[in-house]
């Protein structure tokens, strides 16, 4: 990101990277579906150092009133870091950045709920970065939608991502933290499992084109299998309400 | 053992099934677009997603809690803000419902403002949905379940078939629902 000049070895000799990984490894995951009372639907990922809560409202009245579509529900993701989620303090409130990534990722959950079931009303998303290590818009929005298939509300199917990059000179996938910081590119890219449709993709950094075509098969083959955890996050949570009432 | 479905997960083709509630269907393939149980009607051969969680929208047949905000000659004007058994937040805020005199109580009503106080809060059942939102109040349950004094506005206590204001020492007249002032109504993120 910054690319500044530093004697950090991002890949070693053995071709592992800093903190152990290959260069096609995931870094571990975690979710879990239905953590927050109050919210209408909720959601809970780790993602390596990543942790983050999504939360949903609605579908319900919109306010400001002048955002009311007649045709159909707005989608409003809200994404915030939290000020200790980063080694410095970072300045509360929404940024440059953070009002981006709401858009972006507003975006791409639009493009799976079924708005036009619910005019008039608006749901809201809210994506709260605890701890941030890289890649925490597509966490943010991995969880995002399982939070919002907890909610009830219709979709066309979960919204998953992964992202790739290049670090000296070879692509690896889910980049951590030095390696976004220190590396020469990252390419965030989010997916509906079922079409592979692209809903999210962006890049920060240089790649040819021969390079962005192995990063995205790399992302969208990893995103595959975190799509397998999102499913298995809204079953277990299934199961463990109907234990909790056999008991 | 029932079958958790999230959405997008793949149930079946239109050959085996036709595809009912909370599918959709794409190039002849059915897809759950909901998270919630599969249910497999063999009977009408139809496949349904049962949700785990139902939105609180207002349909035909649910009871639901409202102020009474406007009287006219010959309904009242409800403001409706919770769904009997649901604590989240109805789908698309408050709306409004009508009650017609002819749907108040059984018996014949002449004129509403004997039934229904502006302020009053009513417990009632939608009998419509659509294009607007008609309920009734024409059982021993329904009806008003707090009245407010006309004169100072505190709440009633029921008497056999009327409301008593103990501070004015006046009588009222309403549509008293058998479960007066034993409600407690349980509502999140009301705005």
């Amino acid at each position: 990101m910054s690319g500044m000049k530093t004697d950090l070895k991002l890949i070693d000799e053995n071709g592992k990277r800093i903190d152990g990984r290959g260069f096609d490894e995931l870094r571990p995951i975690k979710i879990e579906a239905g953590v927050l009372e109050r919210a209408d639907g909720s959601a809970y990922i780790e993602w390596g150092g990543n942790k983050i809560i999504a939360a949903v409202y609605g579908p319900r009245e919109v306010y400001p009133k002048h955002m009311q579509d007649p045709s159909k529900a707005v989608l409003r993701a809200r994404y915030n870091m939290a000020a200790f989620s980063v080694d410095e303090r970072k300045k509360p409130g929404p940024d440059r950045r953070s009002i981006e990534l709401s858009m972006v990722i507003s975006n791409a959950l639009s493009s799976v709920v079924f708005l036009e079931q619910f005019p008039r009303t608006a749901i809201d998303v809210f994506i709260e970065v605890l701890q941030a290590d890289a890649g925490t818009r597509i966490a943010g929005l991995t969880a995002a939608s399982v939070a919002l298939a907890d909610a009830g509300i219709p979709m066309k199917d979960l919204i998953v991502g992964c992202a790739a990059g290049k670090v000296e000179n070879t692509i690896v996938l889910d980049l951590n933290k030095e390696e976004d910081n220190f590396g020469q590119a990252d390419l965030p890219v989010a997916i509906i499992p079922r079409t592979k449709d692209v809903v999210l993709f962006q890049m920060d950094g240089d790649m040819t084109q021969e390079e962005i075509d192995k990063a995205m098969d790399m992302a969208i083959n990893a995103a595959m299998k975190i799509y397998d955890l999102q499913k298995d996050a809204l079953k277990r949570k299934y199961f463990s309400i109907v234990q909790e009432d056999e008991q | 053992m029932e079958k958790v479905v999230v959405p997008g997960e793949f149930l079946g083709t239109i050959e085996e099934y036709v595809p009912g509630q909370n599918v959709i269907e794409v190039n002849g393939k059915i897809y759950a677009s909901l998270y919630g149980i599969l249910h497999f009607d063999d009977k009408h051969m139809t496949i349904n997603i049962k949700p785990l969680t139902n939105l609180p929208i207002i349909r035909v047949g649910e009871v639901v809690y409202g102020v009474v905000s406007e009287l006219y000659n010959d309904f009242a004007l409800v403001t409706i803000v919770a769904i009997e058994g649901v604590e989240r937040e109805i789908v698309g805020g408050k709306q409004d419902g009508i009650i017609h005199v002819s749907k108040i109580s059984d018996r014949y009503v002449d004129e509403v403002g004997k039934m229904f106080r502006i302020g009053d809060i009513v417990r009632a059942k939608v009998i419509r949905s659509k294009p607007s939102i008609q309920l009734t109040t024409a059982e021993p349950a329904l009806g008003v379940i707090k009245g407010l004094c006309m004169k100072c506005r505190s709440p009633m206590v029921k008497m056999d078939n009327y409301l008593f204001c103990e501070r004015c020492n006046r009588k009222e007249t309403r549509k008293i629902s058998s479960l007066y002032g034993n409600i407690k109504i349980k509502v999140k993120n009301i705005p």
